[in-house]
């Protein structure tokens, strides 16, 4: 079998968790250090590379198929930010056909096109959404596609359990040529308790945090000009949190099969927490604790 | 990317620009597949249709120390039955997903499934199939195929069938034999090749596998024929063969292509060996790779002689033929007719493509105007261009000769005649003099009521062929 070309990662999160805004600054951060990337959007909003590429249009893979029968790569990609190569996948109109689908369709027309012969990446990343991890959904690291997958979730009890979900599916794909799991990537840390809590959720499922990214204004800002933090405010301390996850994404091969929490499991878990969260908010003081 | 690296190979719509609807004179085809863009035809309405599952289970069905699960609702297995009818001995289950399972996934039934019949009868393979409802679910068979190859020690392969990745049936060949190849045969390009030639033969029909053994036995040459009839250690050993010869150039192409392209077994590129002709070229180009050209050719005139005793005075002269059957093979018939002094008088065959240019510019300059009909089970549209036509003769398989028969047209089924080989010229010529000295039942069926309108016999024959528009 022949060598894949460059590194692919998948990079998944529950859906709004800043998953799209993580990936295209990682893919900048990438770029900036003179590797040729690829980053695909492999969600039906089809928003994953929207600042990379200034917020101009780029017509879908999928909308692309529809209307033409056949498909050149120029027709479905746009050099972004840095030479980054930007692709969405897209998805069926809302309301009908099969998302999932979608993707397998997509991804497919991608090898068909020779795209990363051609283009010879070092780096492809999928950016995916987390929150259905169907059959459809999980093509990029079932399929061998991906060689390692990375989560990105905040502190809220919903991105936490979507993560969990992606272990799962992670866990059971692993074994037979599946992507294994890179880390975690805690997103929107504002709360002073987000760190420990993410980081508990990661020891507990065996893994690791792999990067803290602040909830900061200057990517708000920078997402409102349609540009990544690393173009837009390439001194700024947030361009520096992505260069540092870009840079472990590439000098750390370590990858992991995860082992996802059960739902009792991860009730007992998000209980504990809350009542820890409760408890420092509310100032409540133990018997024999030491102040 | 590596060849076999994909779960299936790419449709031969992709591939080779596959047409499943046309129609035309022989010369526009020859002109429309010497440019670089063909347009997809599509049908705007089809009596039936073939199915990819069809033509992939046709080619495990020949794999006698295997167990075909058809993985899907029990529907899906109508498929199998098809080649009971058929008469294949062939192993085959269906997991019959429920709703359930095709919400839920149902690796664990697969699973179940693929333990259960190893226990009961050790076969050499298992073979999963898939189908549109696995497809469309993305349901896992992938680590099922990963857990148990490895628990249970025993190859287990995978065929991503899909029902809908392609329009034309033939494309099912490719997929099996891509799982084939992938699973059973190893990495190695640099196999130790040994002395043996592959005689690739897909969907042929028993006595058409043996005569050609016959011959190619008679000029010494030894063999592993594949995949009909074979065993998953023959499949194993074709990557060292010397060489790779096929029964048609249609059906095994994928598998000649990839055993050439990945695995150094030079693929000798021929004809079918129909006809005295036809069989001679046959013989001479396998011999002329091994260096023994003349013992071919000694054997082609004492075979060419023989049959010209046989056939004695028996002439085609003023017989006109129409032609109905799977590409190649009509390619193949229409030069044994022609050879018989006979003219034919169109064809429908059953896709077109990049494969049979060679045919069609061979033809465009013979007999420009003869009319191609490209259709998998249109018989309503066939039966039109009959009788506009009135040919003296029908050459076909068995689908719908009875409606041809009621036209009038003394009808030969193909279906179950071998006709490869020297021998398979006189089995022919024979089942023709028949059909042509006993034209009365056909008569007397003429006499019935036709199913049809006149409505659509006054309809163009291309009324539902479009070409396809984005």
């Amino acid at each position: 079998m022949s060598k894949k070309i460059g590194k692919h990662i998948a990079i998944y999160g529950k859906g709004g968790i800043g998953k799209s805004t993580t990936t295209s600054n990682i893919s900048a951060a990438l770029a900036e250090s003179g590797y040729r990337v690829i980053q695909i959007g492999c969600d039906p909003k089809s928003d994953s590379t929207t600042i990379l590429r200034g917020g101009n249009d780029l017509p879908t893979v999928l909308d692309t198929l529809r209307e033409q029968s056949k498909v050149r790569i120029e027709d479905i990609s746009a050099v972004g930010f840095g030479g980054v190569l930007c692709i969405e996948a897209g998805g069926p109109v809302p309301g009908v056909g099969c998302a999932g689908r979608g993707i397998n369709a997509a991804v497919e027309l991608l090898q068909e096109l020779k795209i990363f012969e051609e283009f010879k990446p070092d780096f492809v990343l999928y950016d995916v959404l987390g929150d259905v991890v169907c059959g459809g959904f999980a093509v990029p690291i079932r399929d061998g596609l991906a060689d390692r997958a990375f989560v990105v979730t905040s502190s809220d009890f919903m991105a936490i359990f979507a993560a969990n979900n992606l272990f799962k599916a992670v866990n059971k794909y692993a074994l037979s040529g599946g992507a294994r799991l890179g880390g975690v990537i805690a997103n929107s840390i504002l709360a002073a308790y987000a760190p420990a809590l993410i980081d508990d959720f990661a020891a507990k499922t065996g893994t690791q945090v792999i990067g803290y990214v602040p909830r900061s204004l200057v990517v708000a800002q920078s997402e409102l000009y349609g540009k990544t933090v690393i173009e837009s405010v390439p001194q700024s301390e947030q361009a520096q949190v992505y260069r540092k996850l870009a840079k472990y994404i590439d000098e750390n091969e370590d990858s992991v099969i995860p082992k996802p929490l059960n739902s009792p499991e991860l009730k007992k878990w998000a209980r504990e927490w809350g009542d820890r969260i409760f408890e420092v908010e509310t100032g409540v003081v133990h018997e024999m604790a030491s102040i | 990317m590596s060849l076999l690296r994909a779960k299936a190979p790419r449709s031969r719509e992709k591939r080779l620009d596959t047409l499943g609807a046309w129609l035309g004179p022989v010369s526009a085809a020859s002109t429309e597949f010497a440019g670089d863009e063909i347009a997809q035809r599509i049908r705007t309405f089809a009596q039936s249709s073939n199915d990819d599952l069809l033509y992939a289970l046709r080619i495990l069905a020949g794999i006698r120390d295997s167990v075909t699960i058809i993985h899907g609702p029990r529907g899906c297995a109508a498929a199998g039955l098809y080649h009971i009818a058929a008469g294949c001995n062939t192993r085959w289950f269906v997991t019959n997903l429920d709703e359930r399972d095709t919400i839920m996934g149902a690796d664990r039934k697969l699973r179940k499934s693929v333990v259960a019949l190893y226990r009961r009868y050790h076969p050499a393979v298992v073979f999963i199939v898939g189908n549109p409802v696995i497809a469309i679910n993305n349901d896992d068979i992938q680590s099922v195929v990963e857990e148990l190859h490895e628990e249970l020690e025993l190859p287990i392969v995978p065929v991503y069938v899909t029902g809908f990745s392609s329009q034309n049936a033939v494309s099912g060949y490719d997929t099996a034999l891509h799982s084939l190849l992938k699973y059973l045969s190893g990495n190695s390009a640099t196999a130790l090749k040994n002395e043996r030639i592959n005689l690739l033969s897909v969907a042929e029909h028993p006595q058409d596998r043996k005569d050609a053994q016959n011959l190619l036995k008679q000029l010494g040459i030894g063999l592993n024929v594949i995949p009909d009839d074979s065993t998953i250690d023959q499949f194993r050993l074709a990557v060292s063969a010397r060489a790779s010869i096929p029964l048609s150039p249609d059906a095994p192409e994928y598998l000649g292509a990839i055993l050439d392209k990945k695995y150094g077994v030079p693929l000798i590129n021929v004809l079918r060996p129909v006809g005295v002709e036809g069989t001679g070229r046959w013989l001479k180009s396998i011999a002329t790779f091994l260096g023994n050209e003349e013992a071919a050719e000694e054997l082609h005139e004492i075979k060419s002689a023989e049959i010209a005793l046989q056939l004695g005075d028996f002439s085609l002269k003023g017989i006109k033929t129409y032609i109905s059957l799977s590409s190649a093979n009509a390619f193949s018939v229409l030069d044994l007719l022609e050879e018989l002094g006979g003219e034919v008088a169109g064809l429908t065959i059953t896709h077109l493509d990049r494969l049979h240019v060679g045919h069609l510019n061979e033809l465009a300059l013979r007999n420009p105007s003869l009319q191609i009909h490209v259709s998998d089970g249109q018989a309503f549209e066939e039966i039109s261009i009959l009788r506009k036509l009135a040919p003296d003769l029908y050459l076909g398989d068995a689908t719908h000769l009875g409606q041809v028969a009621r036209l009038g047209i003394p009808v030969v089924s193909l279906e179950s005649l071998a006709i490869v080989g020297y021998s398979g010229v006189v089995r022919l010529a024979r089942r023709i003099k028949t059909a042509l000295a006993n034209s009365s039942y056909g008569l007397s069926l003429a006499k019935v009521n036709s199913p049809y309108q006149d409505a659509w016999f006054r309809r163009s024959h291309n009324w539902h062929i479009k070409q396809e528009v984005k």
